[in-house]
């Protein structure tokens, strides 16, 4: 099984529904967002158009924050069978190596945790106990997040035998490919040639971001311009 | 082309008194060597910071931009909201000397 | 005692007290793995979002009795709403936030400015009710019409039936609600022409679309279901054409983008009707069966009727004037002379209209080429395929693929209504309205809307609404109640208002010459019934705490689509600050003490048709028991089952969705036609003269309104309720008369905003986008350099009524004789924190000039000039 996300920059409409439900979803510790939509425009007036890119960790084959991680002798860095690229929490010591080498921007340093309003008190959401948390969403200051692929969500599908289910049903999707209004997003193995995910690779031409990095993304892109 | 603008800043602020290739001083980074600040860390003057500043030599301005192009699709290209992260560095400048695996420690493949 | 709000309600929380900043990390580090993953007690609730207009399904994920996310109700999907926006997924922060109001408070500082501490006093609610009690009985007895109450929000949270029944039982005219910041030009347009509104594109069949304005992949009442079909309609090959002055998101995904001047939409339009019949794309058979267009009008502008009334047509088969009923056949076109006077069938009147309205003779006033309007015109009347039809179902359909969208873009400004106009003008004429692919009117053919106003003077509602003033305004003009306050004799009103409620609305702060509004409300008794402290608020003299969507019943049914027809539902699924009534309560708690419960709950019955079952009076009602007799009568279900679903729908036929409209209504002799020819409106202008000249103080107002001398006062009134759109729609007042403010001046929605609610105190929507925390003011470089202004820049806009800084965001995606600045920002209410307030306030600056059609707010009018702000 490799898991991967397809976005299509052509549907996407810029409303950043995906970047609020990634928030919401993985606790947002304010100032480190695992997804994000980049927006620039191309021409000049009257020619001219907006482009909207949702960005989010690429979980790639080759991992370079994975490779950066290993020789700083953390080994916080892995990916699993799924192709998901997680990190280890208990093992990053907060070098942000990952960062430094990441083509992407997606490794996020948490300099401390600090509450959604600034200056009040928690609210009963982020009172949420760690026991009640996902061991990805139990951060600590001197650490490095990112997206998981929504990994809680997958681990959910593969413990409850509903792996074929993953991307196709609402609790074992990321929360970012649910919520889109305009369906721009899709998620699945594609290694399964039926799965709505291999299929729109081939017939929309998808591409991967920065390929010159030989980074081999798991997200792939249906671009209507910018830097691939 | 940059490999070569390397060598001549190596040259210019005169590290080292016989003449070693980048590699060679790669090697001795790698093997600890040339000490270039003690812990694992992207802070300035932090070993990451040391070696490409101290030791190659290299600019400020060679990795954080203050433009850059307009579709750079990068999560932290915007400063705000995003912090606890360096400004905007074009990794696409890191690549001459991390791909390839000959001069730099190896992020990137060729493929 | 000065106690501010802010320092005792941080003691006060219900939560505050558990947890210390940092706490969670503490918690964190001590439990590292020693406790495995254990998500506890998990439910999913089906119910409808009210962050917005748009009433999306939402299945919200509570976790151990906390809100963990919002989801989108995949059930939902087959009706509206196939995913989320960013406030539906983030609305549990304005749920949860420590900014709430969570206990009724007391003014103790008379004085009410956008700097002075209120100094509130927290008070029970049981005192809080017997103030507002007290002060309601002593007005009802006096004269009930000085109770203004006032809704925007408040109506989709819970239906305005129930307003209607608790103002009415009051005895009051006067509840206002917001149609006129939003739509509601566009909506009498509508009803003028075809006697409903809310009309929808059929995107599932249109094949070339042309946006006037519209920014529907943000915010539009129906942004939901329009967003995902129209990219799925553009994927199936639909041309979309937007046309505005700004590069909204909408034109970002648009096949063309069609940068227009402001205001000058009504031109564009003209233009295209006149290559449409230049070029022959006139469906005569639509005309001919559905539309006036035969009608015969004389120089007066007015119908040829016999005496019963009944408007005649020139009937080719006798070359006589008949009405038009069975065995006629009406002519099309052509001039007729009867009794010695010329008449001229609408359709030949319309043609004479535009025959000079080129465009070549508006290119340049609309900064849009000739070539790409003639293009764009004669696309349009390509793809409308006139004279063809579809069999769907079975069933032989016209089938014309086009259509004309518009919201704020046509409609909010001056013109408004006559801008609206044009467009419906233009789709008559290549017969799309109702059409398969078409424009799918709702509920078309409602008598009172498409008739003369009775012009009423002295007005009896103090938002003018459809006085001599905004004859045609058939929607509440929410914008005017602060402007009548200020003065009310200058209006003719005969009482002065004296107090005011304001239930989930801030409205001052939306809508123009804001500073201003704010005057009014010095002037009043003020309640306000609201989650947050909002500026309206910031003026009351008693505040009431209300619930939020996630903790109260609330209805609305929801937004039709051309498919689907539902009624929709949310209920009490967390409280976290333990508010102990809703806003249905409160008023119910209100009505019982100032004395008028027993009317109010029988408005209820009237006003919602309830027949089964029914409130009886005298009886003790909880919000859940209202909803109970709501929901039974509406989707003739127990409540407890819609609380399983939140929404209940019917998918409907193609007979439905295609024969019951205009095809039933308005088709064939004998039957009531659409208005290709607003008659009505040269009548409604015949008598608002006639009342102006009875009354200087009618002529006194337009005078003001419109920087107006005597001698041009009737002409003019005349040219505004023309009954054909007219190449001066194009110069609303600021156009004509600002004349050293060289830049237009647009404002918009965003996204992350709902009008002025409170989704600044939100803090995910305030980090979804790098910008989404304030507003800019979108300046073209071009113009940018001219005025050496950077990127970045804090920058002056000034107009005729004041200035505002803001921050310079320099883009080709505005008209270099243009600057946009969004409409929701820039939030002042000393209890919103500093990051909450980010922004310019726009509203402030913009000229207040109302449709006089339908009392529309005049946002897209104002010109402006900027410059860099000094140091």
């Amino acid at each position: 099984m490799k898991l991967v996300r397809v976005i299509d920059t052509k549907r996407c409409i810029g409303c950043r529904a995906c970047v609020a439900a990634c928030m919401v979803e993985n606790f947002y510790n304010p100032g480190d967002p695992w997804n994000f939509v980049v927006e620039y425009e191309q021409g000049e007036f009257p020619n001219v158009r907006r482009v909207f890119v949702p960005m989010n960790c690429m979980h790639c084959e080759n991992p370079p924050c994975q490779k950066a991680c290993d020789y700083v002798g953390a080994h916080a860095i892995y990916k699993n069978e799924f192709g998901v690229v997680l990190i280890d929490y208990d093992k990053c010591i907060g070098c942000r190596y990952c960062i430094a080498v990441c083509p992407y921007g997606a490794p996020q340093y948490v300099e401390k945790l600090e509450p959604l309003f600034p200056n009040e008190s928690f609210t009963p959401y982020e009172r949420i106990p760690e026991e009640n948390r996902h061991e990805v969403h139990r951060f600590r200051p001197n650490i490095v997040t990112k997206c998981t692929f929504c990994w809680h969500r997958i681990e959910k599908a593969i413990k409850e035998n509903k792996e074929h289910l993953i991307g196709v049903h609402p609790e074992y999707t990321p929360a970012c490919d649910l919520v889109c209004p305009v369906d721009a997003r899709f998620f699945g193995d594609i290694e399964n040639p039926d799965s709505k995910v291999a299929k729109i690779v081939g017939e929309k031409k998808a591409a991967q971001l920065k390929k010159e990095f030989g980074t081999r993304p798991q997200v792939y892109y249906i671009l209507e311009g910018g830097d691939y | 082309m940059w490999l070569l603008a390397f060598v001549l800043l190596l040259f210019s602020i005169g590290y080292s008194q016989e003449f070693k290739s980048l590699e060679d001083i790669a090697k001795l980074i790698r093997e600890g060597k040339i000490k270039v600040g003690k812990d694992y860390t992207m802070s300035f003057g932090g070993r990451f910071h040391n070696i490409h500043t101290k030791v190659i030599g290299m600019d400020c301005s060679a990795c954080h931009l203050n433009k850059y192009p307009k579709d750079f699709l990068y999560i932290r290209r915007y400063k705000v909201p995003v912090r606890g992260a360096p400004g905007v560095v074009d990794r696409s400048m890191c690549i001459s000397c991390h791909k390839g695996g000959k001069v730099a420690t190896q992020w990137y493949t060729t493929r | 005692m000065g106690i501010t709000r802010r320092s005792f309600l941080k003691g006060l929380g219900a939560f505050s007290a558990l947890a210390s900043l940092g706490g969670l990390s503490e918690i964190a580090r001590a439990s590292k793995r020693v406790k495995p993953f254990r998500e506890g007690d998990v439910r999913y609730f089906y119910s409808t979002c009210k962050m917005c207009v748009n009433f999306c399904g939402i299945k919200v994920k509570l976790q151990n009795g906390v809100i963990r996310a919002i989801y989108p109700d995949e059930r939902r999907a087959d009706f509206y709403n196939i995913g989320n926006c960013p406030k539906g997924v983030s609305g549990l922060f304005n749920t949860y936030n420590p900014y709430r109001l969570k206990k009724p408070l007391k003014r103790t500082n008379p004085k009410k400015g956008p700097n002075e501490d209120p100094k509130w006093v927290e008070i029970s609610w049981e005192e809080a009710f017997e103030i507002v009690a007290r002060k309601l009985k002593k007005i009802r007895e006096e004269d009930p019409r000085k109770l203004v109450w006032h809704h925007g929000h408040g109506k989709y949270l819970l239906d305005d039936e129930w307003m209607k029944a608790f103002t009415s039982a009051f005895g009051t005219p006067n509840m206002v609600h917001r149609t006129t910041t939003c739509e509601a030009a566009k909506h009498v347009s509508d009803e003028l022409t075809w006697g409903g509104h809310e009309p929808l594109p059929d995107l599932e069949y249109c094949n070339y679309l042309i946006n006037m304005g519209g920014n529907y992949f943000e915010a539009d009442q129906w942004a939901r279901w329009l967003d995902h079909t129209t990219i799925f309609a553009k994927e199936r090959g639909m041309k979309l054409v937007s046309v505005e002055p700004r590069l909204s998101n909408l034109a970002a995904k648009a096949d063309e983008w069609v940068p227009i001047r402001p205001g000058k939409d009504v031109l564009f339009l003209l233009a295209m009707a006149n290559v449409l019949i230049e070029k022959g794309y006139v469906d005569r058979e639509f005309l001919l069966n559905y539309t006036n267009a035969s009608f015969l009008v004389g120089e007066d502008g007015k119908f040829l009727r016999n005496d019963r009334g009944e408007p005649l047509v020139w009937d080719v088969k006798t070359d006589s004037p008949r009405p038009y009923v069975e065995g006629v056949k009406p002519a099309l076109e052509g001039s007729f002379k009867i009794g010695g006077k010329t008449y001229r069938t609408v359709f030949q009147v319309l043609k004479d209209h535009v025959k000079d309205i080129t465009p070549e003779s508006v290119a340049e006033e609309c900064g849009v080429p000739a070539e790409q309007i003639r293009r764009i015109a004669v696309e349009f009347g390509e793809n409308a395929r006139i004279g063809s039809t579809i069999v769907l179902d079975g069933k032989r359909l016209r089938y014309r693929p086009v259509a004309i969208y518009t919201f704020r873009g046509l409609t909010a400004k001056e013109y408004g209504s006559q801008n609206c106009r044009s467009a419906l003008i233009v789709m008559q004429l290549v017969g799309a309205l109702d059409a398969v692919g078409g424009f799918l009117l709702h509920k078309p053919g409602k008598k009172s809307y498409m008739e003369p106003s009775k012009c009423e003077y002295p007005p009896q509602r103090v938002d003018l609404k459809k006085s001599v003033f905004l004859p045609h305004a058939h929607h509440d003009v929410a914008q005017q109640v602060m402007f009548t306050l200020l003065d009310p004799k200058k209006y003719g009103l005969e009482y002065e208002p004296e107090m005011q409620i304001f239930f989930a609305t801030n409205r001052p702060f939306s809508t123009s010459d804001a500073k201003k509004q704010f005057e009014a409300l010095k002037k009043t008794f003020n309640v306000v019934i609201d989650i947050c402290m909002t500026e309206t608020a910031w003026y009351a003299d008693i505040v009431f705490p209300d619930r939020t969507y996630l903790e109260a019943f609330g209805y609305y049914s929801g937004r039709w689509t051309p498919h689907a027809r539902y009624h929709t539902l949310h209920y009490p699924i967390v409280n976290p600050y333990r508010i102990p009534y809703q806003n249905l309560e409160i008023m119910f708690e209100l009505s019982k003490r100032a004395g008028f419960y027993d009317e109010f709950l029988e408005k209820i019955n009237e006003k919602f048709k309830f027949k089964n079952p029914k409130f009886v009076k005298g009886r003790d009602y909880t919000a859940r028991d209202a909803f109970e007799i709501l929901w039974r009568n509406k989707a003739k279900e127990p409540l407890k089952k819609g609380m399983k679903r939140g929404f209940k729908g019917r998918l409907v036929s193609v007979e439905e969705r295609y024969l019951s409209g205009a095809e039933k209504v308005f088709k064939g002799p004998g039957k009531p036609k659409i208005h290709l020819y607003c008659e009505e409106l040269v009548q409604t202008a015949d008598r608002v003269i006639q009342t102006m000249r009875k009354h200087k103080r009618v002529r006194e107002v337009f005078k003001d309104w419109y920087e107006l001398g005597d001698s041009e006062m009737e002409d003019f009134i005349r040219m505004k309720l023309s009954p054909l759109p007219r190449k001066e729609h194009a110069y609303p007042t600021p156009h004509r008369r600002a004349k050293d403010f060289p830049l237009h001046l647009i404002t918009f929605k965003r996204m992350y905003r709902n009008q002025s609610g409170y989704c600044n105190v939100n803090p995910i929507l305030n980090h979804v986008a790098h910008n989404s925390d304030h507003n800019e003011v979108w300046i073209n470089p071009k113009t940018a350099k001219e005025h050496g202004i950077k990127e970045g820049d804090t920058v002056i806009v000034e107009s005729r009524v004041g200035k505002v800084k803001g921050i310079a965001k320099l883009t080709h995606g505005i008209r270099p004789d243009t600057v946009g600045i969004s409409y929701h920002y820039g939030h002042w209410s000393g209890d919103y924190p500093e990051w909450a307030r980010k922004g310019t306030w726009v509203n402030q600056i913009i000229e207040y000039h109302p449709d006089l059609v339908s009392g529309m707010n005049s946002f897209n009018d104002t010109k402006v000039r900027i410059y860099k702000a000094e140091g």
